[in-house]
């Protein structure tokens, strides 16, 4: 019996470690992850790029503009949060002097209750992305859902 | 003569099982209870629970339990203001092994003994937010849902005390390691009071203490 309690307890001491509790971030935003890709013109097999020049991105919703990224350079990818109540950001991308490029994102808003302990998230879902095609060949949607999870969300095809 | 002694010891293996199987589960009494620390529990938090159970006593070495309970919230969160409202009922299957008894020997009148149970509850709850403000470019989003549904399973395994008080009274706690299985969650929302489990996290413990009153058998 002594020794099926002493399994027992530890057993249960085991399990005590294992609760990973909430899923709280700072702020509760959600953000979306694009990385950058080009089209290898021998093989046709997408690779993944980054940009040596420094790169700024600013974000365009309804009229207020908002520069999230500054001077990036070797940039592989893009953390960008959403609006909460538009249902279309507009993103633009320096390219260094090269050029400016818009990537149109419309997306729905849902606002998530996760806990008591952290409160109202805002989750999205991207419906559909259109760029205007100066230096960006192509965008294509991998996961169109967006909450706390770090998953790439769109990938960008750079022209070469 | 082949036919009848094949049948005979067709026969023989029959009662054997049967001798065996009746040593196993030998059928030696039931009890129902309640617990009390549920309704204790509403002192500490804004909810409240309680439930009855059923036990079989199989073999003086095995009871399994059927747990009963109803448990409800309705609270708001000073932080941020978010108002949550359920009440649902919930249910547990499971077994109780006794460390204490001894096979051939009498059984103890106190006992200590673990448990396993699978439980599980499908609740309606309403949630309301107060406005978010979006930190990159202003504007304000809420949440007022009403009736939503969800689903949460969970095991737990613990031990337990069960003493004689007095005839066929008995009271017992018992301590318990609770760990999420499932969860059904909503399209703007997750379960956050889960009756007879607590708030939602992945595991959690809890705890029952019981008056226990022993059906008496001939």
């Amino acid at each position: 019996m002594k020794r099926t309690f002493i399994l027992l307890t530890l057993l249960l001491s085991l399990f005590v470690c294992c609760d990973n509790g909430g899923d709280c971030k700072i702020n509760n935003v959600s953000y979306y992850r694009a990385r950058f890709y080009t089209i290898n013109s021998e093989t046709g097999l997408e690779e993944k790029t980054q940009f040596p020049e420094s790169i700024n991105v600013s974000l365009v919703v309804n009229g207020k503009d908002s520069t999230v990224v500054n001077h990036l350079t070797d940039a592989t990818d893009l953390a960008l949060p959403m609006s909460y109540t538009a249902s279309c950001d507009t993103v633009l991308i320096e390219f260094g002097d090269i050029a400016t490029d818009t990537l149109f994102v419309h997306h729905t808003n849902i606002p998530y209750f996760i806990s008591m302990d952290c409160g109202m998230g805002m989750y999205h879902e991207i419906t559909e992305v259109n760029t205007n095609g100066k230096f960006i060949d192509s965008v294509a949607v991998i996961h169109s859902y967006i909450n706390f999870d770090r998953n790439e969300n769109i990938k960008i095809y750079i022209t070469e | 003569m082949l036919m009848l002694s094949l049948s005979a010891a067709a026969q023989q293996t029959t009662e054997k099982q049967d001798v065996v199987t009746e040593s196993l589960l030998d059928f030696r009494g039931m009890n129902v209870s309640t617990d009390v620390f549920g309704y204790a529990y509403s002192i500490l938090e804004d909810y409240i629970s309680g439930e009855a159970s059923l036990e079989l006593n199989l073999g003086n070495k095995y009871y399994p339990v059927v747990e009963v309970g109803y448990g409800s919230c309705n609270f708001t969160d000073e932080t941020f203001g978010i108002h949550y409202k359920s009440a649902a009922p919930y249910y547990r299957l499971g077994l109780n092994y006794n460390f204490s008894n001894k096979r051939g020997k009498a059984p103890k009148k106190s006992y200590i003994y673990g448990l396993g149970r699978f439980a599980f509850t499908r609740a309606d709850y309403d949630v309301k937010t107060p406005p978010v403000t979006d930190p990159v470019w202003g504007g304000e989003s809420s949440l007022d849902l009403k009736g939503v549904n969800g689903f949460y399973s969970w095991i737990e395994l613990g031990v337990g005390v069960n003493v004689k008080i007095w005839k066929h009274l008995r009271m017992g706690w018992s301590i318990r390691y609770k760990a999420r299985v499932n969860q059904v969650t909503g399209a703007n929302s997750r379960m956050w009071y889960i009756p007879g489990f607590g708030n939602s996290r992945h595991t959690t413990f809890g705890g029952t203490y019981s008056i226990i009153y022993d059906i008496p058998f001939k």
